[in-house]
């Protein structure tokens, strides 16, 4: 049996906590319940790589990578990418809906120089 | 200089205080219809465009060039605008070209007018911003599949289809290579006219500089992705 080293010990620690944690935010009515499984089963994710190292090594044979740390670098990598991509279109979406609120007070509070107004047409 | 009753002027402002009244004194003379937005200046361009018989919007913070003009064309279309024309507030356009502008909206030969200092004038041009259009000409045929000799160009005409049709969503200055975009996109007829575009010292330290052209590029092809 593989003998299990302090590292371990202290990740898979840290991540039940954060676990249990989720399970309690689940429980509240105002957390946003697909947020909070997303969350947890990326720590579950992050556990189980931890815990059975020797397996991701293998899924990375698998796949033709050679290191399980390989593999796990790569998801990482992907997910951030994705978030990064995420997170930038909901940025521009929010800024283009600053620009309609501001187009809306603009064309609200206009006014005309000291001639009158031509008729509109 | 004849009169252009028929069109609207669409002028965006960001701290342009000290050009704008030069500028307004000029197209008051010929245009009734002008809409000035300013968009959230630190200075006292709404005080100064108020001083004169033209529409002020103001955005209450800065939005940037391409949403200030989009809410001047959005308030000129509410008016029944039927030509709009979009003009630089710091004095760079030509109140001459005016007429040559206009007139294929007018004859109906075109949706859209894009005025070009490649075949008409530049005073003051320097040579590294003059690189720098060129190759934004580039990129613009490789993207967008527009043929045009000038991609940023302020100096346009619009038809209220046109108006109508175009939406810039890019809020900075990345909307001139949007509206070629669309332009394309949507099959709206569009002509090239000569125009002269006049450079002072004053007008290249505020303007854009060349290393901004970069991220101009990057801005574009971010805001095509997202819709």
């Amino acid at each position: 049996m593989t003998q299990v080293k302090l590292f371990q010990v202290l990740a898979l620690s840290v991540l039940a906590l954060l676990l249990v944690r989720e399970l309690f935010e689940l429980r509240r009515p105002s957390v946003s319940r697909g947020f909070a499984f997303t969350r947890s089963m990326a720590w579950l994710a992050a556990a189980l790589a931890i815990a059975f190292p020797e397996r991701i090594t293998k899924l990375a044979d698998l796949l033709g990578i050679g290191r399980g740390a390989d593999l796990v670098s790569y998801l990482f990598i992907l997910a951030f990418m994705a978030t990064t991509f995420y997170f930038y279109s909901r940025y521009v979406k929010l800024q283009r809906q600053i620009t309609l609120l501001t187009r809306h007070l603009a064309i609200q509070g206009a006014r005309h120089g000291p001639e009158p107004a031509p008729p509109a047409s | 200089m004849r009169s252009f009753g028929d069109v609207w002027m669409v002028i965006a402002a960001y701290n342009e205080g000290p050009r704008l009244g030069h500028t307004l004194t000029a197209v008051c003379q010929c245009c009734p219809n002008v809409v000035v937005v300013d968009d959230g200046s630190r200075d006292d361009t709404a005080e100064i465009a108020a001083r004169h018989p033209v529409w002020v919007l103001r955005h209450p913070i800065n939005r940037g060039q391409g949403a200030a003009l989009q809410t001047g064309i959005d308030f000129a279309l509410r008016k029944g605008a039927q030509i709009l024309v979009t003009f630089d507030a710091d004095g760079q356009h030509s109140l001459d070209d005016l007429e040559r502008v206009v007139e294929p909206i007018r004859a109906g030969r075109a949706d859209v007018v894009l005025g070009s200092r490649f075949l008409g004038q530049t005073v003051g041009l320097r040579p590294s911003r003059w690189l720098v259009l060129k190759l934004g000409v580039v990129f613009t045929r490789l993207v967008s599949r527009i043929r045009v000799t000038d991609t940023h160009n302020g100096y346009r005409a619009l038809s209220r289809h046109a108006a109508q049709t175009i939406r810039i969503q890019q809020d900075r200055m990345a909307h001139a290579s949007e509206i070629l975009d669309q332009i394309q996109d949507h099959g709206l007829r569009y002509c090239e006219v000569p125009v002269t575009i006049r450079y002072t010292e004053e007008t290249m330290t505020k303007g854009q500089s060349s290393w901004n052209a970069l991220k101009i590029v990057g801005q574009f092809l971010l805001g095509r992705m997202i819709r």
